[in-house]
């Protein structure tokens, strides 16, 4: 009963008052919606960062810290210190413990965002939020070298769409130092948010990333190209052959070509052939022959566009196999000759184009066999940058993580991303909890407004107090009346702010959806937010003896007048 | 004992904390059902006075009976009931909550005390009914006028509200603390005669507080604070 009248004292009380008491409550519900949706960012952010990948049982690469290699192959961050040889790679994945793997070939980038060569088997088996795999938005996979799938970020801020043409340039800075329009990318698939670092990424395959390479090499002699092109044409063998080493040496330097010695053989053999040059084409377009012949080693699909004579011989040699009239027919020693060239330039977009024509000067049926192999994607870099592991089955994963961990021919390292994650978060961790401590001492603020509050309403309730305590009321309840404020206040505030994050994150959901990909988990309040109403209300009614005290204290003192 | 006693005070002193009396009454009777004006200027100990009898305060010496129970001999929650049950208040100005209705305000003392919120339903068939009805005898009739704000009525207004508080299941001693001093002096008289027509009608012992000796007239007997307080008036004002 005395409860009772209590509450519904104070309650008419503060309804009395209400525009300060709406105050109070507003300024103690923001600061209790600030902690929990900072609360619940952080959970909703951890949940997104952790479930960056998903799926996968072990990241290999190259031996360095476990959060170095992470950092690198899964969310983009800093460059590897090495790379895992394709031959460790191709044994790694033949395991037979291994049920899929993804190549990640990364050091490239794309007007900021980060170019990643794989295979198919990343949209095949890449998960990430428990248990989603890419899909693509708009588009499909790529098929060949020169295309690629952007991620929604590339695509939105970027402004691109499927089919469009995309320039990538070697190195991961925003502005490359040295522009080049050699190696145009189309654009094949876009794919829907993730959430994770896929977003913004672009996606070519590993021969793609191969053909960037050369390029990028060739283009910082760009200028030396164009002026050797003309040297083609008047026919200067000595010239060319200059050209050709110097074309090599880019190829060399610039990538990890360095095992490509044999172009130099290549170009040995353009210089037997002499003058071929001219046959080959080399009017300055050198670089868009090199284009059409990537294009073409794809699909043939440009057979249709070879509008440039000499290219497009070799060209239609590459493509078809059609090794033995080629041979009979076209192929004189001077076309021998440019075919090599031919070679030579794909050599530049293609590595494995040039070891192999290097090897066997004349036979074509190599060539072809390489360009098979673009088409088949089994095309063969020599290193990639790092691996992601499916198991068939989860207890292998230590004695796999061991046999990389110690594998022989280099130093490979192999984590567990889940954990790898986890200690990273850690890493994180203190700035969460400075937010959180920030966002505690937000309602702490909150609090001592509501006090303020109180307490400069006492003096002019004293009066209130006197009243009470003539119809019979004991300070008890003129102690438990302000008590009972503050609680009440508390409790609203804490029950608005909860409402008022939840409501917010309902309403924002979709937005955050289709902004950051990942979906607000709001739900019904649970059991942190019924904990922080709680709190929050404890602490209010804590906090409010203080000015219960000085009431209590007053309405002994005072009796029944007020001296005023 | 030839009647029974409402207020005695028998050597009763008071001070505050270790100051010296400000209260100090050898002898001060007042009967059942009498009517007292105990007429004094301000600081002359009457809220002290009061305080005592209310049972808020405690004599730091001496006796103090009110309604035939030593008020310092009871626990101070037995206190607090005490005064709810027996006793009825009208103070000088703000008596009224300002965030209860006028019925509420009236209906208080019967939420703090069983006693009265009986006594109220057995003259009304229920409590607000006799708050509505003691209202309507006060002249505050009218649905509009319940339902006003408390804030909106005139002083005069809102002391009959106050009384019609004290008056609500009568109880045995009114005790009223210069209710007319924010009247003008036709309503001032109005008052008073309202007050002792409806505490004669309950039966109700009256101790009535004032500076004002016009109204003493309408009392049967009055008391001057001088004659019965010892203590010297230059310490009188407390703090």
């Amino acid at each position: 009963m005395r409860l009772r009248i209590l509450v519904s004292l104070a309650w008419k009380s503060l309804l009395n008052r209400r525009s300060t008491a709406a105050l109070t409550v507003v300024s103690v519900a923001v600061s209790v919606a600030l902690l929990i949706g900072v609360d619940r960012i952080r959970t909703e952010a951890k949940a997104s960062f952790m479930n960056t990948i998903s799926g996968a049982d072990l990241v290999v690469g190259a031996r360095s810290g476990p959060l170095n290699l992470l950092l690198y192959s899964v969310f983009r961050i800093g460059d590897a210190t090495n790379n895992i040889g394709w031959d460790s790679y191709q044994e790694i994945a033949a395991r037979p413990e291994v049920a899929w793997t993804i190549p990640i070939s990364l050091g490239d980038a794309h007007r900021g965002f980060r170019v990643l060569g794989t295979d198919q088997g990343y949209f095949e088996h890449y998960r990430f939020a428990r248990d989603r795999s890419l899909t693509f938005a708009a588009g499909k996979s790529f098929a060949h070298f020169d295309e690629a799938v952007i991620g929604a970020d590339v695509a939105q801020a970027l402004g691109y769409t499927v089919d469009d043409e995309i320039i990538v340039s070697h190195g991961i800075g925003d502005v490359s130092f040295v522009t080049h329009d050699d190696v145009p990318f189309r654009v094949t698939g876009i794919l829907d948010r993730t959430g994770t670092p896929v977003d913004r990424t672009v996606h070519i395959t590993l021969a793609g990333m191969e053909a960037i390479h050369a390029e990028e090499a060739h283009a910082e002699h760009a200028d030396g190209h164009a002026e050797h092109a003309d040297d083609h044409d008047a026919d200067d063998h000595d010239g060319d052959d200059h050209d050709a080493d110097d074309r090599d040496a880019d190829d060399h330097d610039g990538d990890d070509h360095d095992r490509d010695d044999h172009a130099g053989d290549d170009h040995a053999a353009v210089d037997h052939d002499g003058d071929d040059h001219d046959a080959v084409d080399h009017d300055g377009d050198d670089h868009d022959a090199v284009d059409h012949d990537a294009v073409d080693h794809d699909g043939d699909d440009h057979d249709g566009d070879d509008s440039d004579g000499g290219g497009h011989a070799e060209d239609d040699h590459h493509g078809q196999d059609v090794d033995d009239g080629h041979d009979s027919d076209d192929h004189s020693e001077d076309h021998e000759g440019e075919d090599h060239e031919g070679n030579d330039r794909n050599g530049d977009d293609h590595e494995g184009h040039a070891d192999d024509h290097a090897q066997s000067t004349d036979e074509h049926d190599d060539g072809t066999e390489v360009e098979r192999d673009h088409d088949d994607e089994a095309f063969r870099p020599d290193a990639i940058t790092a691996c992601i592991i499916g198991l068939k089955s989860k207890p292998q994963l230590f004695g796999l993580q061991r046999f990389i961990n110690e594998y022989p021919a280099e130093p490979l390292m192999a984590i567990v991303p889940g954990v790898t994650l986890q200690q990273l978060w850690e890493l994180l961790g203190t700035a969460e909890a400075a937010l959180f401590a920030v966002s505690a001492f937000v309602i702490a603020a909150g609090l001592v407004g509501m006090l303020t509050t109180l307490l400069t309403s006492l003096a002019e309730r004293r009066r209130e107090m006197a009243i009470l305590r003539s119809v019979g009321a004991g300070p008890g309840l003129v102690f438990g009346l302000l008590l009972a404020e503050a609680v009440i206040l508390a409790a609203a505030a804490a029950a608005l702010g909860v409402i008022a994050v939840h409501a917010g994150m309902l309403a924002a959901r979709p937005i955050v959806l289709e902004r950051l990909g990942f979906y607000l988990a709001a739900g019904a309040p649970g059991m942190f937010d019924l904990v922080i109403v709680l709190a929050v209300t404890a602490a209010a009614a804590l906090i409010a003896t203080v000015p219960a005290w000085q009431a209590y204290r007053f309405s002994l003192a005072d009796g029944l007048t007020v001296r005023t | 004992m030839t009647s029974p006693l409402a207020i005695r005070f028998s050597n009763a002193v008071f001070a505050y904390r270790s100051g010296p009396a400000v209260l100090d009454i050898a002898d001060f009777r007042v009967e059942a059902g009498e009517r007292v004006f105990l007429e004094g200027p301000s600081g002359s100990g009457k809220s002290t006075l009061l305080g005592l009898v209310g049972g808020i305060l405690m004599p730091t010496g001496g006796v103090v009976e009110v309604l035939g129970e030593q008020l310092a001999d009871l626990g101070p929650s037995r206190r607090d009931r005490f005064r709810a049950d027996r006793v009825g208040f009208v103070f000088q100005m703000f008596n009224l909550l300002p965030y209860l209705s006028l019925v509420d305000n009236v209906l208080l003392p019967c939420r703090f005390s069983v006693a009265r919120a009986a006594a109220a339903r057995s003259d009304s068939e229920s409590a607000p009914a006799e708050a509505v009805r003691l209202l309507e005898r006060l002249g505050l009739s009218g649905e509009e006028f319940l339902e006003r704000s408390v804030t909106e009525l005139s002083i005069g207004q809102q002391q009959r509200v106050a009384l019609a508080r004290a008056l609500i299941g009568g109880p045995a001693l009114i005790v009223a603390d210069e209710p007319t001093s924010s009247l003008d002096a036709p309503t001032r008289l109005k008052f008073v005669d309202l007050l002792l027509e409806e505490c004669s009608r309950a039966g109700s012992t009256v101790v009535f507080v004032s500076h004002d000796p016009s109204l003493a007239s309408s009392f049967e007997r009055s008391v001057r604070m001088e004659d019965i307080n010892a203590a010297p008036l230059e310490v009188r004002d407390a703090p």
